[in-house]
């Protein structure tokens, strides 16, 4: 059977297939460019920058439990740098009891003073140990995500505000490289920075995120285009709780997904099903690239298949979401 | 159509060679020739010893690489202690050559770490590998390297090179040229740049104060809050006497803290509460409705513990 619209199906198919190859090269480009400046400069400052022209940073936790996780993000060497973690005691009494009794933390006090509406707070708790001085930890009786890293933003004392939970943990140095970013003046005005690189990560303005009234669905979108920034230098990855699981459900759901786009091209023509595997092998050879090239070795299926995720977004996603 | 195709297959495959090639390299491929020039230069160091910097020899230009790579490494955690054993291995393996060479063939995207390189490994005062174009590229990274190369290779210099800039010194050239100071190859005097009148040389000044705790310099800091004309030079001086934890009732800081927006106010509030002054200090330089802003900081968590 001859369709006289089929040479121009076949023809649009293999278009859309070039544009998204050159739109992945070129990201793959920019991300390995990323890697080398990295090298450069922060094998230079990475040593002794203890504070970058008072450039600080709050990390804000929602959820996080894991000790192993708090110490990670607690490691950071940078002087002007502190965690507040937001935790509902009443679902997570045993986690509380755990963090408090590791950090030797106590409860201390709280005035109403609030920038923004926040539920309410319970408890804050502060370690009595100067090795923690940097940790806080908000009780606080809310499920919903985003009021309770409202809550945490009441308190943080710094200028930028980096949202995380606990399938996110932030790559090493990140905290380094973004003060060596925001330490060029003429990227101070943006309210927003963030990066798709291996996993989505939002690093806000804490003056311009209070004035839009904190965290909320639509957060990322309420910010003008002009006055966001992206950065091709990984700042988070994803955790992997579970390798084995993840590495399976990954090469599993990996492989149904090419066989399956494969088996619809090869219904158009077996050249545009070659196209089409083609397409896929270079998504998984430019993510084992870009892994290569910031030095992360054995990376779980799942950061490659969140890495190809990111790569592949071309539009912002539609609500706002940390993990 | 046929053409397109074939171009598209062909590109393609190429491209997923190339990067398949680069994931199968070793990450640390070098790494271990890195780590033992890395543990020799330190035995030479530790032994002030020629016969140890003798063992340390780089024939090909792959290996001239890493040691230079090395000898940037050990200089950046030694503070400068050691310039006479590592001027011995530069010269006997003519890594200087080999440094300037390279930033002569390297386009300048590139140069950053070469820059860095030579700053750090040539003490030859010859500039001609610094390229007059590297001030007026718009990558910052590659400027900043550009001003602390120049810096590191005619230290005599400082003051002219950093007065004569025409862009205003970034936050990270100032952490560089601090990084200098702390190595030995610059010694600057902060008060002259203090009492300079160039911006450039008055933000140095001001981080030589903050980052070497120069308790001295409150006279000078209040001289500046009450008599410069740039908004950022005065809040830099503001927060330098914070950061000395110097006292801050003084009628210059409270002027020019009502002519701040009242989120700066806000910002600088906090910054009180993390530095540790009390409450009663904060609530004798700003407004009623900001000194209980810095109460909640102050009194909910910040200072409240002993």
């Amino acid at each position: 059977m001859n369709y006289p619209l089929l040479p121009f199906i076949d023809m649009a198919y293999l278009l859309i297939l070039s544009l998204w190859s050159i739109l992945v090269i070129y990201r793959t480009w920019l991300i390995s460019r990323a890697a080398h400046l990295h090298q450069d400069i922060f094998r230079e400052v990475g040593g002794y920058c203890e504070s970058i022209g008072f450039i600080g940073f709050s990390i804000i936790c929602n959820n996080i439990r894991d000790i192993a996780h708090i110490s990670q993000l607690l490691g950071s060497t940078y002087n002007r740098y502190e965690v507040i973690l937001t935790i509902n005691s009443a679902q997570h009494p045993q986690a509380v009891e755990a963090i408090i009794k590791h950090y030797r933390m106590v409860s201390v006090n709280h005035s109403p003073y609030r920038e923004i509406t926040t539920p309410r707070i319970n408890n804050l708790y502060r370690s009595t140990s100067r090795v923690f001085r940097r940790l806080v930890m908000v009780d606080c009786s809310t499920t919903d995500y985003c009021e309770a890293l409202n809550t945490a933003l009441s308190f943080t004392a710094y200028d930028y505000i980096i949202p995380l939970d606990r399938t996110l943990s932030l790559m090493p140095h990140t905290i380094e490289t973004l003060a060596i970013t925001l330490s060029d003046s003429s990227l101070r005005h943006h309210e927003l920075l963030y990066s798709n690189t291996f996993a989505r990560c939002y690093v806000f303005h804490r003056d311009s995120l209070i004035s839009r009234g904190g965290f909320s669905i639509d957060t990322p979108h309420l910010i003008p285009r002009k006055a966001t920034l992206c950065l091709h230098s990984p700042l988070a990855c994803i955790r992997n709780h579970n390798k084995r699981l993840s590495r399976g459900a990954g090469v599993v759901l990996t492989s149904l997904f090419t066989i399956s786009f494969t088996l619809l091209a090869l219904l158009l023509s077996p050249r545009l099903a070659i196209a089409t595997l083609l397409c896929f092998l270079l998504l998984f050879t430019s993510s084992r690239y870009i892994f290569q090239k910031w030095q992360v070795e054995n990376c779980s299926v799942r950061a490659i298949l969140c890495q190809i995720s990111n790569i592949t977004m071309f539009f912002k996603p539609r609500k706002f979401n940390i993990s | 159509m046929d053409i397109f195709y074939a171009t598209y297959i062909i590109a393609t495959s190429v491209i997923i060679l190339f990067f398949t090639i680069s994931s199968l390299q070793k990450v640390g491929k070098y790494s271990t020739l890195h780590d033992t020039f890395f543990s020799l230069i330190i035995a030479a160091i530790l032994h002030n010893d020629n016969s140890a910097a003798r063992l340390i020899v780089a024939s090909t230009h792959k290996q001239r690489k890493i040691l230079a790579q090395a000898l940037h490494s050990v200089i950046r955690h030694t503070y400068g202690c050691d310039e006479q054993v590592i001027q011995r291995i530069v010269k006997r393996n003519r890594i200087d050559k080999h440094i300037v060479k390279r930033l002569r063939l390297t386009p300048s995207h590139r140069r950053c770490s070469l820059l860095a390189q030579y700053g750090s490994l040539c003490w030859a005062e010859d500039d001609s590998p610094l390229l007059k174009r590297d001030l007026r590229y718009s990558n910052t990274h590659i400027r900043s390297s550009h001003l602390i190369s120049s810096l590191a290779t005619h230290p005599t210099q400082a003051i002219q090179i950093i007065s004569a800039l025409h862009t205003k010194l970034q936050p990270l050239d100032i952490v560089r040229i601090i990084a200098l100071i702390r190595r030995g190859r610059l010694s600057i005097i902060f008060e002259p740049l203090v009492e300079s009148t160039n911006p450039n040389l008055q933000m140095l000044g001001l981080a030589i104060a903050r980052n070497f705790g120069t308790n001295i310099a409150n006279q000078q800091l209040y001289n500046i809050i009450s008599n410069c004309d740039s908004h950022s030079t005065r809040d830099e001086a503001i927060y330098t006497l914070i950061q000395l934890k110097r006292p801050l009732r003084n009628r210059a800081v409270k002027e020019r803290l009502s002519s701040m927006s009242r989120a700066k106010r806000l910002k600088l509030c906090r910054h009180l509460a993390v530095e540790g002054y009390s409450i009663q200090t904060i609530k004798a330089i700003v407004a009623d409705d900001e000194s209980r802003y810095a109460e909640h900081l102050i009194a909910s968590y910040k200072r409240q513990l002993t």
